[in-house]
């Protein structure tokens, strides 16, 4: 719901009552209850209309395949570019109309910026507030942006785990907001799992049966309607159920245990566990305020592409720090194999010429490959001309044997690393980090297990970034460790000599500047 | 008086028991700052507490007036601003602490505060606290206009963590009371977030207080921060106190998350009660003036505590003049106001909270002596017991008058009777006829408010009971 100011429009039904205004998070089933809301002849509710924002063409076109699908009287086509200024004055002025006379209509957001407005607009005589538990959903959305690619090219907008994160805490904050109007609570747990859910559903929208069809999914790229008819058919099933417990342990299942701890207020508004106190996370630009109605979190800046996220360091931004200088370290034609990599956001970041082969502990798409990263069981390299490790050596527990296993690919390899130097005053365990060195350790490591590093310490402040060149086994003479070298303070100059002057530009290893 | 001359240094708000005083007295330093305790600047006159300030200002070192014995003003302000504040503006800075959160915005609007403190607890212990304060206080207006028991303590918190959420909208420093005690640091951070270099050492607001608070509360702590009042609610035995502590707890857990608090589990929290918390901090659900109401009903769902206030009310008209009752129900000896002319009243709990209360182990059905008891009341009490026939047997055993009241099955059919912390089922015939084996010939009154009933127990005797028992197997 992308709100245009300041622009007249034509929207003679504006006040119309709304049957129904389903919101909630992505990935709470909200399209789900679109379709279960759904009755031919008697009830649409429309998912994602975006009535707030300018014509969109696209979209249009998706939405007229709908409401020809439920039998209302709209061309094959919708009108071109230019008739309308606003997706809100077609819906008012061509569909609306056809929707007045049923039982009931209403429509889905998950997109929730500027619902005040919405619902001023068509003030809805009932709102149904779809909830899940933040950990599923996290997991669940991560899936989603990587089965629909939801990246874009042009990288005005990314769709990274950063961004996962931002859309979520968005959401939690709006979703509070909007207790204040009256409404049903529908948990996603207890909508798939409970028949008498359902029934209270059916109820206090005022039908007497559900729908049994799935129109709003159908209309829905393949992308996400072909793998969600695959995996629950036409049934509602419980499949989706405990995505969290099955997520193993990494930087992603890290994440989704961040976002429920960031956001107890939810999880007790909505009757989840909530966290202990020890374990919630506080003084964080996107915590919960006094006032739920003000939200801290921008929704302009969340849709960035390179927006840098709250003050406090959160891993999955600088993931996409680290990925921005990464993308631009690759010459075209590179093969990358992406490590731990919770979404596939850095295909859309690379040169055309260049492959992504996207791995990580959960199968989150078809193309990835799955193995268990962070206990050093790495995949095959294929292809590979280079590695790319991102916000990934912080959860792994032998760092050593990783890198050991990180060398076997004989390629070129990325990975980035917090340094206890660069974070002291951070609380890694908190942030799910399993180990914490120091600057020369890691040099020393990466040293001993074959690679000759070149840093880029601290690019962004806290996080740094090495590019580590698999280092050929010399068979002559073995040279002095450069680990001790670096412990004992650099060569010492010879007895009357001056230490030789470092060179002045920059090193051909160094990493490029975003 | 300007603006900016009634501006105040701190204010520090809490609900009660969660260290305000303390908070205001470690502000109180001599000659440099002064924090005034509950000087309800914006009530109506009222001479107790306008000495109690005269009294704190003068013992701090400050002349100032007394309040007016003749025409008096309107309101308390009235003489503050014209006597105390001018007095006080030589300070560092002064302040104020309430427990009363009610109208905090318009004390604010008067005497705008430059720092505020948020005083908190696990809302836990502060219901076992309150119990006692209130217990030892005998906080109970026999003139019938106010009330002080168990309902009102549910109310007020109540109350008063829906406030504490709106405060949180303006600059704040959290202060939990567990930190206070146990954690220097925390007086510290306290003491740099006022501008003090030390703490005040004195218990100036303290001593200002009734003596069955003073002395009670110095004898606990002397004149030291001591960690002796911690862990209450994990000290406190089953029974009627910590049912109504946890119901609380599980009832305002928005507090709870706010401040950093353990949390019930999914389905123990209370949801969609009229005290719920509500979706936007500012609108207290809570009727505060109605809260003060001696004989309000309550929300309407079911509560436990306005019940036992509802049974109270209606065992005091039943109570003979001149009685000396036993009361079985523990908590708070609210009952001593409501009791006919000449009656006393003797307190039996779970726990010994203040030196006349009679401890037994009511919930295993064992009762204490009756000593010089000539009747007994058992309120809202056996919901709550393990084995309600051992509790019958031993009620008979007194060979007293009982009044016995009772929330059967019959009558809370929709009603989740483990939420409410009830261990006894028992429907109306069940209960009758426990009753008439162990000996009670009963007149009852079924569901009196609605679902709770209310039975008249009189002893009868053994042949009596045997003629009973005979015609009940006839039958």
């Amino acid at each position: 719901m992308s709100a245009e100011k300041g622009m007249a429009l034509r929207v003679p039904n504006r006040g119309t009552p709304m049957g129904v205004a389903v919101m909630g998070l992505m990935r709470t089933g909200t399209t789900l209850v679109c379709d279960l809301l759904t009755l031919r002849g008697r009830s649409l509710v429309v998912s994602e209309p975006n009535l707030l924002a300018l014509w969109d063409g696209p979209l249009q076109l998706k939405m007229n395949r709908l409401y020809r699908e439920f039998g209302l009287d709209v061309p094959s086509l919708p009108p071109r570019e230019g008739e309308y200024k606003s997706n809100l004055e077609y819906f008012d002025q061509v569909i609306l109309p056809q929707l007045k006379p049923l039982e009931l209509w209403g429509v889905k957001c998950v997109d929730l910026f500027g619902w005040q407005r919405l619902l001023r607009i068509y003030p809805p005589q009932r709102l149904v507030l779809c909830v899940r538990d933040l950990r599923a959903v996290t997991i669940s959305a991560l899936e989603l942006v990587n089965r629909m690619g939801l990246v874009f090219a042009d990288t005005k907008r990314m769709r990274d785990e950063a961004w996962i994160f931002s859309r979520i805490a968005f959401s939690v904050q709006e979703m509070m907001a909007m207790r204040a109007v009256p409404h049903m609570v529908l948990r996603y747990e207890d909508l798939v799992a409970e028949p008498a859910a359902r029934d209270r559903l059916a109820a206090y929208c005022g039908l007497d049966r559900l729908g049994e069809e799935r129109l709003n999914l159908v209309i829905e790229r393949e992308t996400r309607s072909g793998w969600e008819l695959a995996k629950h058919g036409k049934e509602i099933t419980t499949k989706a159920l405990d995505r969290y417990d099955e997520e193993p342990e990494g930087p992603m299942r890290t994440m989704a245990d961040r976002i429920w701890r960031m956001f107890p207020e939810y999880s007790l508004a909505f009757g989840y566990e909530v966290p202990a106190p020890q374990f919630r996370i506080r003084r964080h630009d996107f915590c919960i305020g006094p006032d739920p109605g003000i939200n801290p979190i921008k929704f302009k800046e969340t849709e960035v592409w390179n927006w840098r996220g709250p003050k406090q360091l959160e891993p999955v931004f600088g993931r996409r720090r680290a990925r921005t200088i990464v993308a631009v370290n690759l010459k075209p034609g590179a093969v990358l194999l992406d490590l731990g990599c919770g979404t596939a956001a850095m295909r859309k970041m690379l040169a055309k010429s260049s492959s992504h082969l996207p791995a990580d502990v959960a199968v989150r798409a078809p193309l990835f490959v799955v193995s268990d990263i962070y206990r050093g069981e790495l995949p095959p390299g294929g292809e590979a001309t280079h590695v790319a490790a991102l916000g990934v050596l912080e959860y792994v527990e032998d760092l050593p044997g990783f890198l050991k296993g990180l060398r076997g690919y004989n390629v070129p390899v990325f990975v980035s690393y917090y340094a206890t130097d660069d974070t002291p005053k951070v609380d890694r365990v908190s942030l799910g980090w399993k180990n914490a060195y120091r600057r020369n350790e890691l040099m020393r490591m990466f040293i001993a297990a074959g690679f000759q590093p070149a840093p880029k310490w601290a690019f962004d402040g806290q996080q740094s970034l090495f590019r580590l060149i698999p280092r050929q086994v010399m068979a002559g003479k073995r040279r002095r460790p450069r680990a001790k070298i670096i412990l004992q303070g650099g060569p010492r100059p010879a007895p009357g000599k001056k230490p030789a002057p470092k060179p002045k530009g920059k090193s051909k290893k160094e990493l490029e500047p975003v | 008086m300007a603006e900016k001359k009634r501006s105040m240094g701190v204010a520090v708000m809490g609900p009660m028991r969660s260290g305000t005083t303390l908070v205001a007295d470690l502000l109180t330093v001599r000659g440099r700052s002064l924090v005034l305790s509950e000087p309800n600047l914006l009530g109506a006159w009222h001479p107790v507490v306008a000495h109690a300030i005269h009294r704190l200002v003068t013992e701090f070192g400050i002349e100032v007036p007394p309040p007016p014995a003749e025409k008096p003003p309107a309101r308390i302000f009235n003489y503050f601003d014209r006597a105390v504040l001018p007095e006080l503006q030589g300070l560092d800075f002064w302040g104020v602490k309430y427990v009363d959160l009610f109208g905090w915005r318009e004390l604010f609007q008067r005497y705008q505060p430059r720092k505020l403190i948020l005083c908190v607890r696990d809302l836990r212990e502060v219901v076992v606290s309150s119990i006692e304060l209130a217990e030892r206080m005998k906080l109970g207006f026999p003139g019938g206009a106010h009330m002080r028991d168990e309902a009102w303590i549910l109310t007020r918190l109540a109350h008063s963590v829906h406030e504490l959420l709106a405060l949180r909208k303006l600059p704040h420093f959290v202060l939990r009371y567990e930190d206070l005690v146990e954690d220097p640091k925390v007086r510290e951070r306290l003491a740099a977030y006022v501008g003090l270099d030390e703490l005040g050492t004195e218990r100036l607001n303290l001593t200002i207080e009734r003596d069955s608070r003073q002395s009670w509360e110095s004898r606990k702590h002397g004149s030291g921060v001591t960690k002796k009042a911690l862990g209450r609610f994990e000290r406190e035995p089953p029974g009627p106190v910590r049912n109504l502590a946890e119901r609380v707890w599980r009832l305002l857990g928005e507090y709870s998350v706010a401040f950093d608090y353990e949390v019930a589990e999914p389905k123990a929290r209370i949801q969609g009660h009229d005290f719920s918390a509500p979706a936007r901090p500012g609108r207290n659900p809570v009727p505060y003036a109605k809260g003060e109401e001696w004989n309000w009903r309550g929300p309407k769902q079911l509560e436990p505590s306005f019940a036992r206030r509802r049974a109270r009310r209606l065992a005091s008209m039943n109570i003979p003049q001149n009685a000396v009752v036993l009361d079985l129900g523990g908590g708070l000896s609210s009952m001593i106001t409501e009791l006919p002319k000449g009656g006393r009243l003797i307190l039996a709990d779970v726990t010994e909270r203040t030196p006349q209360t009679r401890a037994a182990d009511l919930l295993q059905g064992k009762l204490p002596p009756k000593g010089r008891a000539t009747f007994v009341l058992a309120l809202e009490i056996l919901e709550q017991v393990e084995n309600p026939g051992r509790f019958l047997k031993n009620l008979r055993g007194y060979g007293l008058p009982v009044l016995l009241s009772y929330h059967a099955t019959d009558d809370t059919a929709d009603i989740d009777r483990a939420a409410l912390g009830w261990r006894s089922h028992l429907s109306r015939s069940q209960l009758q006829r426990g009753l008439a084996t162990v000996g009670f010939r009963v007149t009852a009154s079924w569901a009196f408010d609605g679902r709770q009933s209310m039975l008249k127990l009189r002893p009868m005797p053994a042949s009596a009971r045997k003629a009973q028992v005979e015609a009940e197997d006839a039958a």
